[in-house]
């Protein structure tokens, strides 16, 4: 009871605080068709309205959270130690926390990671279910391969041997990487898998979130506050090499893409806290209590934590208001039913362009794994305004840009036969002259 | 310690290229140079900037760097630049030598010093020059020595605290370092023993040290504005890093993750090591230029903790402490040495670097007074010693206020207000490099001209500048 409660003051709070606050990229999903997890909040928001769909994203979240903090709790870590692991990876999920598809990534993480520790068959067939289910409704399920590959190297190395152990986790890796490939080429159901822990935003002109910004922002607080705790302790541990190898994995992966950082905190945070828990090694226990209880007292400090987080700091962007939104300059583009191709200067602008609108189409969206490479160097180069990237902007057949008010190809565009069709206060359409 | 030091030698050919060719690389020098001679004629540091900046003359001003560039002038007044670019060599290589002491004190097994020396050198290479906060690696790295030593040569350290303060503003984080080491010790002792006692006099010592300037308490204020100031947006060695940087991945993070794999405090408790980890894993994600201190002090830790799996008995270690192995070491080392000298003299991107100092004097003679506008801002520090060139922005930057730095970057970013600005501070010349975005706009310009080019560079003139000569190319 204690755990529903949490769950339903959180959803409350969440969504009296942060009503009406949207990610763009929620919009997108809500109309993706290759993805099953798109369909399924439409129909819920549909069926059941926006402050359902925010207290269910709280809810999947806070449970990532309760599982990562339960799989220390399972080794014996006590409760100062999941605490440790709980805080840290909240401060790790700030940065990417609200409405969207990424909670239920997270959750499906947290709760594979758990089931890599079980052992016998059960754990092994829940593994595949849940991979396969989550490579159904999310983009993010190559990760439960590369944990699982992980995860049965380091039984490999620590047993030096092929037995049972190792043969169940070659199994449960074999069988992740079948359905992270699957889902990576997109077939048989053509689900989103491209960005593979975005490791796609390496690509020249591809959208990349920098871990680091300048100055002490909440995504560098995360990472160094994992980073100190591991350090302080140490995450080599014997018996479990697979801890370190899944630590480092994660820890490249978060410095390649900020988007990977809720992973590295859920997974790596109680990698951390367990070592400082193995150290102080007399005050293991194992779990005595029943799992509810524990599941309460969790809940409501990660809840009530990102509550407050996020009713004091809303990072998204305003939505429906059409000032900060820039679907209002794709809707003055596409209102000319002519057909359009476009480029954004944050290639995350164009999410979901030729979805929502069916006469217009990206050059490069946040999915650069899928762009050509022509168009990635068309991006790039149109962006930095380098070498030849007027010709490779006719040669992409680019006639819209939606930039920065302030950036240079605006400046550089304008003087050339390009006007400002439509600006939202922060961007700016640009449209050649001759397609007025 | 021997492989340490023929590791060592590598790099200092490395450090020596790239001073050797510093000059053509970076415009500070000539501010720099500028300043120790104002400072040696006129005997008093400025306090303001005078009217070779047409934008902010009487802006006030706090030349932090003021012996380093008395040092320069001086020595580039006798033709010695060599000499400081010999020194700036010396700072770094002797930087890496007390990293791999400091390892070996700690009992480092010979191949964890030496892998360690290899990382804090990659850390350090992309950030080398004969630049003031080189001299600062040094003090740093003197400073954690003698925290480390706890012994009567402690106080020592204030010394090169106060030295460091004269010769960069990065001493400010000397307090900080010496601060999480006493509260380390303090929290270890969990007394107020004698140890925890001269550790917290000697933190607030080093912050009245870093007082001990011509500019008193204007340097700390200085370094804790420049914090947060605005202007680092526009410095690239204030960016924050990145994984593909490689003073960071070739550097800074193999030191992090032994640190986070063998686990650095809880063996024995060393809450010193702790703190000194957090501050630099802290200090390192605010800007790639602190990427090189934070190697210096986590390198030590790391190397402590690689000891415990590669121990001193291993075979590895044993190979490396054999005479045979280590004269083949040295004889390698000299080899690849001389490969780097050879290689870098021909490297376009080190010798064949030239700053725009002919579009500069080409400029300065064309009559009358010229508002000058650079796009890179270091570049108009060449345009100090013109008479008849004042500039937007010079390599001094600091002390230029928020506005004019807002301005400089519309147009140097070419936002739609550019042209709007320019205008506005009646900047009548403009130096940009050939491929930037800012020559095409120019280019298309009808009130500017091209008044020069050469390989890399060029200058547009408005029209109404009177130009006696004919263009240049």
């Amino acid at each position: 009871m204690r755990y529903f409660a949490a769950i339903v003051s959180f959803a409350v709070a969440t969504a009296f605080a942060a009503y009406a606050h949207l990610l763009p990229e929620f919009l997108v999903q809500l109309r993706d068709p290759n993805l099953l997890g798109g369909p399924l909040f439409a129909a819920l928001l549909k069926a059941f309205g926006y402050a359902f769909v925010l207290g269910l994203c709280a809810v999947l979240t806070g449970a990532a959270m309760l599982l990562a903090g339960y799989r220390i709790r399972l080794r014996g870590a006590g409760s100062t130690y999941v605490a440790l692991a709980a805080v840290l990876a909240a401060i790790c999920i700030t940065g990417r926390f609200g409405v969207s598809l990424d909670p239920v990534g997270w959750i499906c993480a947290a709760a594979f990671a758990v089931l890599l520790e079980r052992k016998g068959r059960a754990a092994l067939a829940g593994s595949l279910a849940l991979v396969l289910m989550w490579s159904l409704v999310q983009g993010g399920a190559p990760l439960a391969a590369l944990l699982a590959l992980l995860a049965f190297a380091g039984a490999w190395i620590d047993g030096r041997r092929f037995d049972a152990q190792v043969r169940e986790k070659a199994i449960v890796a074999a069988g992740s990487i079948v359905l992270g490939l699957l889902q990576l080429h997109a077939a048989p159901w053509h689900a989103y898998g491209a960005h593979a822990l975005y490791l796609d935003s390496l690509l020249p002109g591809a959208q990349r979130d920098h871990l680091w910004t300048g100055g002490i922002g909440i995504n560098m607080l995360g990472f160094c506050g994992v980073l100190v705790a591991a350090a302080w302790y140490g995450v080599r541990r014997r018996g479990r090499s697979a801890d370190a190898l899944q630590f480092f994995a994660l820890m490249l992966l978060a410095m390649i893409d900020a988007r990977n950082l809720p992973y590295f905190g859920l997974l790596a945070a109680p990698i951390a806290a367990d070592a400082a828990a193995s150290y102080y090694v007399g005050e293991r226990a194992v779990p005595i209590a029943p799992f509810m209880g524990y599941a309460a007292a969790f809940a409501a400090c990660a809840f009530t934590f990102m509550a407050t987080i996020v009713s004091t700091e809303p990072k998204v962007i305003l939505w429906p208001e059409a000032a900060q939104q820039p679907a209002a300059l794709m809707q003055r583009l596409a209102a000319d039913r002519r057909a359009h191709r476009v480029l954004c200067e944050q290639p995350r602008w164009c999410d979901g362009a030729h979805d929502v609108f069916s006469n217009l189409r990206d050059l490069v969206d946040d999915r650069a794994g899928w762009a050509d490479r022509a168009s990635l160097l068309a991006q790039k180069d149109a962006v930095d305004t380098k070498g030849a990237w007027r010709s490779q902007l006719a040669r992409a057949g680019v006639d819209a840009v939606i930039a920065k008010s302030d950036a240079n190809i605006v400046a550089l565009l304008t003087q050339t036969g390009w006007r400002a069709e439509r600006s939202d206060g922060m961007r700016v359409l640009l449209i050649p002259r001759r397609t007025q | 310690m021997k492989i340490a030091i023929a590791i060592i030698a590598i790099f200092c050919a490395r450090f020596l290229m790239g001073a050797w060719f510093y000059a053509g690389h970076d415009g500070d020098l000539a501010w720099q140079q500028w300043l120790g001679d104002y400072v040696l004629h006129q005997h008093h540091l400025p306090h303001h900037l005078g009217h070779e900046t047409f934008t902010a003359p009487g802006a006030p001003w706090v030349p932090q760097e003021w012996a380093f560039s008395v040092l320069l002038a001086w020595l580039d007044a006798h033709g010695r630049f060599a000499v400081l670019a010999g020194l700036s060599v010396f700072a770094a290589a002797a930087s890496l030598a007390l990293v791999a002491y400091r390892s070996h004190r700690r009992g480092a097994s010979t191949f964890a010093t030496a892998f360690v020396t290899v990382c804090t050198g990659f850390a350090m290479l992309q950030a080398f020059g004969v630049r003031a906060q080189i001299f600062g690696w040094l003090f740093l790295s003197i400073v954690l020595l003698v925290l480390d030593l706890e012994n009567e040569w402690t106080f020592l350290g204030l010394l090169a605290v106060a030295l460091w303060a004269n010769v960069h503003a990065s001493a400010l984080i000397a307090p900080a370092v010496i601060g999480a080491w006493a509260v380390g010790t303090w929290i270890e002792d969990r007394a107020w023993t004698v140890r925890v006692e001269r550790n917290m006099v000697l933190a607030a010592g080093s912050l009245v040290a870093v007082c001990l300037t011509p500019l008193l308490w204007h340097l700390p204020l200085y370094a804790v504005n420049l914090e947060t100031s605005a202007i680092r947006s526009a410095i690239a060695e204030w960016q924050p890093p990145d994984l593909l940087f490689p003073g960071l991945s070739w550097g800074l993070l193999p030191l992090i993750a032994i640190c986070c794999y063998f686990g650095i405090a809880a063996p024995r408790e060393r809450w010193r090591d702790g703190m000194l980890f957090a501050l630099a894993a802290l200090i390192a994600g605010i800007a790639v230029r602190h990427i090189p201190l934070a190697a210096m002090i986590i390198a030590p830790m790391a190397a402590q903790r690689l000891s415990s799996s590669v121990p001193a008995h291993s075979r590895i270690n044993a190979v490396l402490q054999e005479h045979v192995t280590q004269a083949f070491v040295y004889v390698c080392s000299a080899f690849v040495c001389g490969i780097v000298i050879l290689n870098l003299a021909h490297l376009p991107q080190i010798s064949g670097v030239t700053l725009p100092k002919k579009a500069i004097v080409t400029l300065a003679t064309v009559p009358g007074t010229h508002n000058l506008y650079c796009e890179d801002f270091a570049w108009c520090s060449l345009a100090l010693e013109q008479p008849n060139l004042r500039t937007f922005l010079d390599g001094r930057c600091d002390p230029f206020p928020a506005r004019v730095w807002k301005d400089y970057l519309a147009v140097e970013r070419v936002t739609p207000a550019w042209a709007r600005v320019l205008a506005h501070w009646n900047v009548d010349s403009v130096l940009v490099s050939k491929t930037n975005s800012l020559a095409q706009a120019l280019a298309l310009q009808r009130n500017w001209h091209l008044f020069y080019h050469d390989r890399h560079y060029e200058i547009f003139v408005r029209d109404d500048v009177q130009i006696s000569q004919a263009r240049v190319h």
